[in-house]
């Protein structure tokens, strides 16, 4: 298990429901980080791949399933064991109009972890939040000034700023450039990437736009239903995708110029994560289902890098 | 082919406690009967403002019209009455918006709202409003022409009871109830999953052949814009910047903004472009830039551009309001 920075297995979240049913939003997830990695969750609404990351930084306690960090079981800790930890994950929300309280000062929003976790105080913490700033591109002049007077790239920038307060580890970023315009999206990715190479940061990258994920990520799992169903290199699967549920998100990306409608590939909806189907989740929309999918589970399966869960792959 | 809609020097404000907000600024457009055009730009670039004037479903006051105006199959849409309001709307254009679950009312079944409007209809037309069952028929029938299964079991299910993609599908079909000339689709696929997203564009586009509808469709995703419109018109801050064939404009963007905006997205079929930001934000509108509204961010920009505003013209096969549309080559 060297070199693994975050290590999940078998991972569930579930929620009772009125009626005695179960939604199983989280249902076995397994996942592995390396130290310096960048890994991309992409899935659809309601796939549960938030709910994996509000997980693995326990700001919600699973129902099931381990959640190593740093070589250690942190599935089960109490808030009281979890706060040291804290400082090392760090987590960015999609958007950062909600994440900032608007009537904190941008100083007030950056300083507040080191607050918490009494690293520094007064002067100290100015001149390290100043610094804070300028590493996210921000003037000193920002300290004092509001929310509103931000724009949504500016406000995005403060969010990694505070982030970064306690220079943590992970990184979870769930979908950190979603409510952003496009120009201002591929500054933020850029910043991103750079932030990750000089400061060795590790991102678990959630998004369902798989074009920036396949820019900024190393390896990418996707999710479907609650549960990974193809997981590999960014270059194998956006070349070679084997799940067809993989197949079919990759040929529904419509591409930025004039081009034909993709082909439906997939008919129906998303079914209720309180009635996952028996079998395969995905048989129900599948176009290669085949009998056996109907009753059996395909596993995570194949060889060290890429995996899929397919009983047709 | 005769213009449907004429949109002449449109200019739209907006008054507020910090002053006057100048979101559309002299727009020209005309839009001939069954073309697919497709209206681009970020937030705020007043694309949502223009598609809705279209109609007037634009507040006056706050809003107001320092200028220009819009015509609809020749008729100067502000100057309708109440009457000629309830035929244009509907009848001569019929829009789809972004959230359907905003334009459903949650505490009355499908087939309730249905056949309100189908009843809506027969009155603005001028027609005897047909009895509840038989708008209860006909709205059977529209859900079945935006493939809705089983139509007759959806008019009593409610709102909360449906998906994403079957919500805009019923919203497709209270569109076409007037049978409209024009169809206004503003960003009606952006709260989708990209699976489903597939689905619904399929739909509107088969509808819009069929019909033989215009289409006007606003959206921020160039790939959306692609797939569906033949003619593409690029909005900057209250401005259109360029205009013109799809096929034309995405190979060789004549404006420094498209060719900026083009450059900012992410292509998954071009892993090794990168995409590349604008530098710079969009300008506040309530005290917008002189001259061209895109100068502070423009790389080309000389005094010319501060000074003047430049107009909407004719550049290789295209409209563009760049001075130095000429150098801003591909």
């Amino acid at each position: 298990m060297s070199g693994a920075l975050l290590e999940v297995r078998g991972l569930a979240k579930r929620y009772a429901q009125k009626g005695g049913r179960v939604l199983r939003a989280v249902d076995g997830v397994d996942l592995r980080l390396t130290a310096g990695e960048s890994l991309g969750l992409v899935g659809e609404s309601g796939c549960g791949k938030s709910t994996v990351a509000r997980l693995v930084l326990r700001l919600i306690p699973p129902s099931g399933g381990e959640i190593r960090f740093q070589g250690r079981d942190i599935a089960s800790l109490g808030e009281d064991a979890l706060r040291p930890l804290r400082r090392d994950m760090q987590i960015i929300f999609q958007n950062p109009h909600s994440a900032l309280n608007p009537r904190r000062t941008v100083f007030a929003s950056v300083a507040e972890p080191l607050v918490v976790q009494g690293t520094s105080r007064g002067t100290e913490a100015q001149a390290r939040v100043t610094e804070l700033l300028r590493q996210v591109g921000l003037p000193e002049s920002f300290l004092w000034r509001f929310p509103h007077e931000l724009s949504g790239g500016q406000k995005q920038r403060v969010c990694i700023a505070r982030a970064l307060a306690l220079a943590p580890k992970l990184l979870v970023l769930d979908e950190p450039t979603s409510a952003l315009d496009v120009s201002v999206q591929a500054q933020i990715l850029d910043f991103l990437q750079e932030l990750r190479g000089s400061l060795g940061l590790t991102y678990l990258f959630i998004s369902h736009n798989l074009a920036v994920v396949r820019q900024v990520c190393d390896r990418v799992a996707v999710m479907y239903l609650g549960r990974i169903v193809e997981e590999g290199p960014v270059e194998t699967i956006f070349a070679a995708p084997r799940h067809p549920y993989t197949r079919a998100l990759i040929g529904s990306v419509l591409p930025p110029r004039p081009s034909c409608l993709p082909e439906a590939a997939l008919a129906g909806d998303v079914p209720n994560a309180a009635e996952i189907p028996p079998g395969c989740r995905f048989a129900p929309r599948c176009p290669i289902r085949m009998e056996r999918c109907l009753g059996d589970d395909p596993a995570l399966a194949g060889d060290g890098s890429h995996r899929v869960a397919c009983w047709a792959a | 082919m005769s213009a449907l809609l004429e949109i002449s020097g449109y200019r739209l404000a907006f008054d507020g406690f910090e002053g006057r907000a100048h979101v559309l600024d002299g727009i020209d457009l005309t839009v001939a009967e069954g073309e697919t055009v497709g209206i681009v730009g970020e937030t705020g670039c007043g694309k949502s403002v223009l598609a809705r004037s279209v109609a007037r479903l634009v507040d006056m006051p706050p809003g107001c019209v320092p200028g220009g105006g819009i015509r609809f199959a020749g008729q100067d849409v502000f100057a309708m009455d109440q009457r000629g309001l309830a035929r244009l709307r509907g009848h001569g254009v019929a829009m789809i918006f972004q959230d359907p679950m905003t334009y459903l009312n949650p505490v009355f079944s499908i087939g309730s709202q249905m056949v309100d409007v189908i009843r809506a209809h027969d009155r603005a037309e001028g027609k005897p409003k047909r009895a509840r069952a038989a708008a209860r028929d006909a709205a059977a029938e529209l859900l079945d022409a935006v493939r809705l299964p089983d139509p007759g079991r959806l008019l009593d299910r409610y709102p909360h009871e449906l998906s994403g993609g079957m919500r805009q599908r019923v919203l497709i079909a209270m569109a076409l109830t007037g049978t409209p000339r024009l169809l206004v689709a503003d960003e009606p696929t952006t709260a989708l999953d990209v699976t489903i997203q597939a689905q619904v564009l399929r739909l509107i586009a088969e509808l819009v052949a069929a019909r033989r509808l215009t289409l006007m469709l606003i959206s921020h995703d160039l790939g959306v814009i692609g797939a569906l419109c033949r003619r593409v018109v690029v909005m900057y801050a209250g401005t259109i910047v360029e205009d013109g064939a799809a096929d034309v404009l995405f190979a060789a963007p004549r404006h420094p903004y498209t060719r900026g905006l083009l450059a900012a997205v992410p292509d998954l079929a071009r892993p090794a472009h990168r995409a590349r930001p604008i530098p710079g934000h969009i300008p506040n509108l309530l005290q917008p830039p002189p001259g061209c509204r895109f100068h502070p961010r423009c790389e080309l920009a000389v005094g010319r551009c501060v000074a003047e505003k430049p107009p909407l013209r004719q550049v290789d096969g295209r409209l563009v309001a760049c001075h130095r549309a000429e150098e801003a080559a591909a």
